[in-house]
């Protein structure tokens, strides 16, 4: 797990048998070489993609088994400067960045296999299949992405889109976004509640059904997060401050909606025992 | 009827020699896990230890399928220790 400071110092914890963060099961300061402010960091399955301020500098650190890392295969760590970056985003097996320019680079072969049965017999695009950041086909101006686990990718930039988005959060499988407004809209996999939203026949809006369960391509507001000052995903479950109370919604197998069973909650819900707490809005997030 | 989670291709597992055990990442933090002889017996069930979710496995059954021929145990050396015991 890795975290960024105000003041840009990153700090990380968990397992390092692949090079991800220090063995240890507190959060430690890692220090950069050459750089003295992280901007932003995203995690994978088992590597790290940090955002520097160092020129726009991005490092990698851990497992390059899917070329996660951006390199040829055989260099397991490394921090070789990239291009001047805005943003970057790890999904399982492979990442983005976004350029001040507005383009966006992927590389992971993550989802490859996945992409080369969907696609078939049309070969897979060459940023599904790089080891190495290859440029993807986007248009307009981009500066900011965001992506799932699974391959779900959000791109914004200025006037892309009607409503302006101010906050983006993935899950493995699906996306949940802010707007300028304070709507919130979610997409993605639903078969674990974790986009949040009614499932009444008459407003079912399911366009997909697979085996692996159904899922929104399209972002459907969730009206009882109107106005959330915090959201945070877990893999396959969300967490948020909803009017100073802190609510939960989706998969519960593990008891991480925090409500005390263990099943699913489809729509947001107020955890039971923060019923009486209200969250310190002037508290940094 | 089972329910996948997910279906996930053999490529995307990573492989430990020592478990002889193919691993993917489960969204609880834990893995799904097959081992080699599972495989080669037409299996196509991954489990996590940690949680109820399954996975299918996509791989080509023909690849795995374990090729040994168990020899016939030979009568000829039986008879013989049957007459020195």
């Amino acid at each position: 797990m890795s975290l960024s400071s105000e003041s840009g110092e990153l700090l990380m914890c968990g397992q390092n048998h692949k090079g991800q963060s220090q063995e240890v099961i507190t959060f430690q300061p890692c220090p950069l070489p050459g750089c003295s402010r992280v901007q932003q960091v995203s995690c994978g399955w088992d590597f790290s993609v940090i955002n520097s301020d160092c020129d726009g500098q991005v490092l990698v650190c851990s497992s390059n088994a899917f070329g996660q890392l951006g390199f040829s295969p055989g260099i397991t760590h490394s921090a070789e400067p990239f291009h001047p970056v805005t943003s970057v985003a790890a999904g399982l097996r492979h990442a983005l960045a976004s350029t001040a320019s507005g383009c966006v680079y992927q590389w992971g072969t993550g989802l490859s296999s996945h992409a080369k049965r969907m696609l078939s017999p049309h070969p897979v695009p060459a940023h599904l299949s790089s080891k190495e950041p290859c440029l993807v086909p986007v248009a307009g101006s981009t500066h900011c992405v965001c992506l799932t686990v699974k391959g779900d990718v959000f791109l914004w930039g200025s006037n892309k889109h009607d409503q302006r988005v101010t906050d983006v959060h993935s899950g493995w499988t699906h996306l949940v976004v802010k707007t300028e407004s304070g709507r919130v809209f979610t997409w993605g996999r639903a078969n674990y509640g974790q986009l949040g939203q009614i499932n009444q026949s008459t407003e079912k809006e399911y366009d997909i059904s697979t085996s692996s369960g159904q899922s929104i391509s399209r972002p459907v507001e969730v009206k009882a997060l109107f106005g959330a000052t915090q959201i945070a995903c877990g893999s396959e479950h969300n967490l948020a401050v909803v009017g100073g109370r802190i609510v939960s919604w989706g998969w519960n197998e593990h008891k991480m909606c925090g409500d005390g069973s263990l099943c699913d909650i489809p729509q947001p819900q107020p955890i039971p025992c923060f019923r009486d707490i209200t969250s310190n809005e002037d508290s940094t997030s | 009827m089972t329910v996948f989670h997910d279906e996930v291709e053999i490529e995307d597992f990573e492989y430990d020699d020592e478990t002889e055990t193919y691993y993917f990442p489960c969204p609880c933090g834990d893995r799904f896990a097959i081992t080699k002889e599972d495989l080669e017996n037409g299996e196509e069930v991954a489990t996590c230890p940690s949680c109820s979710l399954i996975v299918k496995v996509i791989y080509d059954k023909e690849q795995f399928m374990c090729g040994e021929v168990i020899e016939a145990p030979k009568t000829s050396e039986n008879k013989l220790e049957l007459a020195q015991s």
